[in-house]
C-alpha cells in the first residue's frame, strides 16, 4: 500500500488514527496501544504480499531472540567470545536473508557471465523494506553487543520493526530513538499538537511526491530510455534528463520522508530527520551530512567506525571510505551501476577528505573560501552528484556512458527542433556553420521543451532557494536530530508555519490538489530496496 | 531555536480548519464527477448528451448486461471502430460480432481483454483482431493517469469501488467544462457516434461531407497533406509481439479462431515508421501466425477519399478488409490491397515491400 493511494489516505489511516486516538482517550494501556500499531503494521505489509508478512515476523522474533540473548542480564554476563559469536550469527544470518532476496539472481548473473555457464535466475520476489528493516535490526544488535542495552518486551521491539510509517523505506530510525518513546505518557494521549504537525508534514510530503517529482518523471524517464537504447542524445536533452532525474529522485525521496515523519507523529512517535537540502551543499562530505542522513549515520556508525574510521591513518581512512560507499551503493541495488555510484561517491569522499588535509597543510589554503570559491565549490559538487545519479539510474552503464558524452557536448548542443527549423531557414546560408557547431535540431527524441524546462528550473529554484519541509516547520521540532539553530533567516522565520487558519487553509488546497492528482500510478523510486 | 508552543485551543481549530476545508473541496469534486460523469461511468444522466464517454468502460458493462448475445470479437484501436460487426457475420454463419476496439489499443489491452472474455466465461467463437502498426511499434499498455483509456476493472480484476472512487476524485477539467457547454448547447455534439449495442463507431456528418464532395473533404483535412519525419521506432515491438504470442496460444488451447491482419495506414502515417523496424515486426508477426497484411503504400492507403482523416478509414475500407480476407468477389477490392503473409512467403513479401519504401523515399 503506499502512502500516495486512495486506499491508504481514505481508509486505512482514517481508521488506524481513529482508533488508536479513541484508544488513547479511553485510556487504553500503552501495550493496547501498541498491539493495535502493530496489528495495522502487519496488515499494511500484508496488503502487497501475504505470505511476506511471516518472514517479517520471523525476522522480528529472530533478532528480537539475538538481541535478548545480548542484552540480558545473563548476556551481559557471557564471556566475550560467546556473546561475539552470538552477534555474528545475528548479523550473519540477517545478511544471509537480505542477501538471498535481494542479490541472489545478480549473483546467479555474474556467474553466468564469468563462467559461461546458463543458470537460471530464481523468481524470487523482492519482500518490501527489507533492506531498511534489516539495517535497523542489525544496529539494534550491534547496540545490545557493544552496550548492553536493556532488553526490551517483545511487542515493543515488534512495534518499533513494524511500525508502517517507516518500515518501507526508512528514516532508518535506531532502536534507542523509537522505542522509548512508546515509554511516555505523551505517547498514549491523543495531542492536537502532533495531529496537526503531523497532517501538515504529510500534506507537504505528498506534494513533493505527487505534484514535484512525478511532475518531472516524465520529462526524465524518455531522455534515460533513449540512452538504454544507444540513440545519441545532445547536451541539452541529456542534461535534461539528468537534471530531471536529480530532482526527481530528491522530491520522491525527501517527499516520502516528510510523509513518513508526519504518519509517525500523528501516532505521537517522532523519526529522525532524513535530508536537509542536499543539493544546496558545497561539498561532498556536506552533501552526505544532508542526504539519506539516516542511512550515512548508520554506514558511519556500523560500517565505516568498525573498519576503523579515520583512527589508522590517512590512507587506510580512503580505503574505509571507499569501502563504505562501495558497500553502500549495493545496498541501493543488486546492479553494477550502484556499485559504481557507490565507487564514485567513495572517491568524491576521498578526494574532499584530502583536499581538506591538504589545505590545513598548505599556508593560504586554510582561509575560509570566498563567495565566488563557496559558487565554484558548489557547482563542482552538484555536478559531480548529478553525474553519479546518471550512474545510478541508467540500466546499464554503456547507457550511462551514452548520457554522460551527450552532458559533454560529443553529439552536439541540440536545440527543441520548432526552434531550430525557424532560425537556420531564417538564416539561410549560416545553417551549415551553426549545424558545425552542434546546434543541429533534434533526433526524433523529444527535447525538453519550454514547459519541461521551466518545470526543471522552478524545481531547481525550490530545491536551491526555498527552505525544506523541516525548516518550514522548524520552529515545532518535527523530526529528531533536527540541527540547532540560533536564529533563523528572514525568508525562514517569513516562511515559518503556524497553526492558524491561513496555513490551514493554504495545507487544504494543497491536499486537495494532491487527491485530485492521486490517480497518477507512480511508484517510490526507493521501492525497490 | 526556540519551541513554539501556541495553546491546544489553536492546534484544534487549525486540525478542524485543514479539515474542513479538504472535505469541503472533495464533496465538491465528488458531486460534479457525479452529476457530470464526465467519463459517462456513472450514467447519472443529469446531462443527456455523452461527451467521449470511456468505451473501455461502457463497452464491458454492456457486454456483462448481454452475456449471451455475443460469440465473437473484434479486437483493435479505433481504427477498426468504423467496422460494422453485422459485416463479418455475413461471412462467418452463426456468429454474432461485437466491436470491442478500444481507442488506442495495443496489444496489452487486446490480450487483457481477450483473458476477461475467456475468464467470464463468453462462448468466444472467433477473434477479428487488427494490429496497428504504429501503436505496435511504439506503445505498450496505458498511462494509468488517462483515464479515458483505463480498462474496466472486471478486465483487470481490480477492486471495482476503488475504480468509481477513483472516478469520483478526479479533475478532469477541459472534459468536465465540455459536456457542460455540450448539454448547454453552447458546444456542438461529437461529430462522431458511438453505438453501445454493436460497439462501432459512426460518423454521419463526415460520411455525407465526403460523398458529397470528396474533393473539398480532402482538401479541407488538415492530415492529409503532411510530411512527417520517419520517426516511429520498434520501441515497443518486442512487447506487444510477445502479447500477440499469447493472444494465439490462448485461442489455440481455447479453439478460438484467430482473424489476424494489420490495418490498412493511411500513407501519412507510413511515412512515420522506421523502414527497418517496422519490415522487421512483420516478419517476426510471421512467426507468431499467418496474417493478412494491409499495411504499406498500396491503392487504399494513398487514397484519402477512403479515409476520415490520415489516423481512421472509412466502413467502405473495412469491408474491403473483410472482402480480401473472407475472398469475397462479389466486393471489388484492389488487387494490391491485402496480401495472406506465412512463414513461408513473408521474405520474399518484405523484400517487395521494402523496395516499395525506398522507391517512395527516393521520390521525395
Amino acid at each position: 500500500m503506499l502512502f500516495n493511494s486512495l486506499p491508504f489516505i481514505f481508509l486505512f489511516l482514517p481508521i488506524v488514527l481513529t482508533t488508536f486516538l479513541t484508544l488513547g482517550r479511553r485510556g487504553s494501556t500503552t501495550w493496547g496501544l501498541l498491539v493495535w500499531l502493530t496489528a495495522a503494521s502487519l496488515f499494511f505489509y500484508g496488503w502487497w504480499n501475504i505470505p511476506y508478512v511471516l518472514l517479517l515476523a520471523g525476522g522480528v522474533l529472530f533478532n528480537f531472540i539475538i538481541g535478548h540473548l545480548l542484552s540480558s542480564s545473563r548476556g551481559r554476563d557471557r564471556p566475550v567470545g560467546a556473546r561475539k559469536a552470538i552477534l555474528a550469527l545475528g548479523i550473519t544470518l540477517d545478511l544471509l536473508v537480505l542477501g538471498y532476496f535481494k542479490y541472489a539472481n545478480f549473483f546467479i548473473e555474474n556467474l553466468n557471465f564469468l563462467f559461461g555457464i546458463h543458470a537460471g535466475s530464481l523468481g524470487i520476489l523482492l519482500p518490501l523494506g527489507i533492506s531498511f528493516h534489516t539495517f535497523q535490526q542489525i544496529a539494534y544488535l550491534v547496540d545490545a553487543y557493544r552496550e548492553g542495552t536493556e532488553p526490551y518486551p517483545l511487542l515493543r521491539y515488534a512495534t518499533f520493526v513494524c511500525f508502517f510509517p517507516q518500515l518501507i523505506a526508512g528514516p532508518i530510525a535506531y532502536h534507542k530513538e523509537v522505542i522509548p518513546q512508546f515509554s511516555k505518557q505523551e505517547f498514549r494521549l491523543p495531542d492536537p499538537k502532533n495531529i496537526a504537525i503531523g497532517l501538515t508534514l504529510f500534506a507537504i510530503g505528498l506534494f513533493k511526491k505527487v505534484i514535484l517529482a512525478d511532475g518531472v518523471a516524465s520529462y526524465a524517464s524518455p531522455i534515460f530510455q533513449a540512452a538504454a537504447d544507444g540513440s545519441p542524445l545532445a547536451m541539452i536533452q541529456s542534461w535534461g534528463g539528468a537534471l530531471g532525474y536529480t530532482l526527481q529522485l530528491y522530491f520522491d525521496f525527501s517527499g516520502y520522508s516528510d510523509m513518513a515523519i508526519g504518519l509517525a507523529r500523528l501516532f505521537n512517535v517522532k523519526l529522525p530527520l532524513n535530508f536537509n537540502s542536499p543539493y544546496k551543499a558545497t561539498n561532498i562530505i556536506e552533501f552526505w551530512r544532508r542526504w539519506h542522513m539516516t542511512l550515512s549515520r548508520f554506514l558511519r556508525d556500523y560500517l565505516y567506525i568498525s573498519l576503523g574510521g579515520n583512527r589508522k591513518g590517512p590512507w587506510r581512512r580512503y580505503l574505509n571510505l571507499m569501502i563504505t560507499m562501495l558497500l553502500g551503493g549495493l545496498w541501493h541495488g543488486a546492479g553494477w551501476n550502484f556499485v559504481i555510484w557507490g565507487g564514485l561517491h567513495g572517491l568524491y569522499l576521498t578526494v574532499n577528505h584530502a583536499w581538506r588535509r591538504l589545505r590545513k597543510q598548505i599556508p593560504g589554503l586554510g582561509e575560509k573560501p570566498s563567495r565566488a570559491g563557496r559558487i565554484v565549490a558548489w557547482s563542482l559538487t552538484f555536478v559531480s552528484v548529478v553525474v553519479g545519479w546518471v550512474f545510478f539510474r541508467a540500466e546499464t552503464l554503456p547507457a550511462a556512458l551514452t548520457l554522460i558524452k551527450g552532458m559533454m557536448g560529443f553529439n552536439g548542443l541540440g536545440l527543441p527542433a520548432g526552434w531550430i527549423q525557424t532560425w537556420l531557414y531564417d538564416l539561410g546560408g549560416l545553417r551549415h556553420f551553426l549545424n558545425a557547431l552542434g546546434l543541429s535540431s533534434a533526433s526524433y527524441i523529444p527535447l525538453p521543451g519550454l514547459r519541461a524546462t521551466a518545470w526543471i528550473a522552478v524545481l531547481l529554484f525550490i530545491a536551491l532557494f526555498s527552505p525544506n519541509s523541516q525548516q518550514i516547520l522548524g520552529a515545532f521540532e518535527p523530526a529528531l536530530n533536527l540541527e540547532s539553530r540560533k536564529s533563523l533567516s528572514k525568508m525562514e522565520q517569513w516562511i515559518q508555519w503556524r497553526p492558524n487558519i491561513g496555513w490551514a487553509f493554504l495545507i487544504g488546497t494543497v491536499s486537495v490538489l494532491i487527491v485530485v492528482n492521486l490517480a497518477n500510478v507512480s511508484e517510490f523510486l526507493y521501492w525497490q530496496f | 531555536m526556540a519551541v513554539l508552543n501556541p495553546n491546544i485551543v489553536a492546534y484544534k481549530k487549525y486540525n478542524r480548519c485543514l479539515l474542513t476545508t479538504v472535505f469541503a473541496a472533495l464533496f465538491f469534486l465528488i458531486a460534479a464527477n457525479w452529476i457530470v460523469d464526465p467519463y459517462s461511468i456513472f450514467h447519472t444522466k443529469f446531462l443527456k448528451i455523452p461527451v467521449e464517454p470511456s468505451k473501455y468502460y461502457n463497452k464491458v458493462e454492456f457486454l456483462e448486461r448481454n452475456h449471451n448475445r455475443f460469440n465473437s470479437f473484434i479486437l483493435g484501436s479505433s481504427a477498426v471502430s468504423f467496422t460494422d460487426p453485422r459485416l463479418l457475420e455475413r461471412y462467418l454463419p452463426g456468429s454474432h460480432f461485437y466491436n470491442l476496439y478500444a481507442e488506442s489499443a495495443t496489444q496489452y489491452e487486446n490480450l487483457a481483454l481477450l483473458k476477461y472474455l475467456i475468464r467470464k466465461g463468453f462462448d468466444v467463437k472467433n477473434i477479428y483482431l487488427q494490429v496497428d502498426i504504429p501503436i505496435a511499434l511504439s506503445a505498450f499498455g496505458h498511462l494509468e493517469t488517462d483515464y479515458a483509456r483505463k480498462l474496466h476493472p472486471f478486465v483487470t480484476d481490480r477492486n471495482p469501488y476503488l475504480y468509481y472512487f477513483e472516478h469520483l476524485t478526479l479533475f478532469p477539467s477541459r472534459r468536465l467544462w465540455q459536456k457542460i457547454l455540450v448539454n448547454l448547447h453552447h458546444l456542438p455534439p461529437p461529430k462522431t457516434v458511438i453505438d453501445f449495442t454493436t460497439g462501432m463507431m459512426t460518423a454521419p456528418d463526415q460520411e455525407s461531407l465526403i460523398e458529397k464532395d470528396p474533393e473539398a473533404y480532402v482538401r479541407n483535412t488538415a492530415s492529409f497533406p503532411e510530411r512527417p519525419p520517419r520517426s516511429i521506432r520498434g520501441t515497443k515491438a518486442a512487447e506487444n509481439l510477445s502479447a500477440l504470442r499469447e493472444v494465439k496460444e490462448l485461442c489455440d488451447r481455447e479453439g478460438i479462431r484467430l482473424i489476424l491482419f494489420t490495418g490498412p495506414e493511411h500513407r501519412v502515417e507510413m511515412d512515420k515508421l522506421v523502414a527497418h523496424d517496422y519490415l522487421d515486426f512483420l516478419k517476426k508477426l510471421s512467426d507468431i501466425a499467418e496474417f493478412w497484411d494491409f499495411s504499406s503504400y498500396n491503392s487504399v492507403t494513398t487514397d484519402n477519399r477512403l479515409y476520415y482523416e490520415s489516423h481512421h478509414y472509412r466502413p467502405v475500407v473495412s469491408w474491403m478488409i473483410a472482402a480480401r480476407i473472407f475472398q469475397d468477389p462479389s466486393v471489388p477490392v484492389p488487387p494490391d490491397f491485402g496480401f495472406l503473409v506465412k512463414r513461408d512467403n513473408v521474405d520474399s513479401y518484405l523484400t517487395q515491400l521494402f523496395e516499395k519504401v525506398q522507391l517512395l523515399s527516393m521520390k521525395e
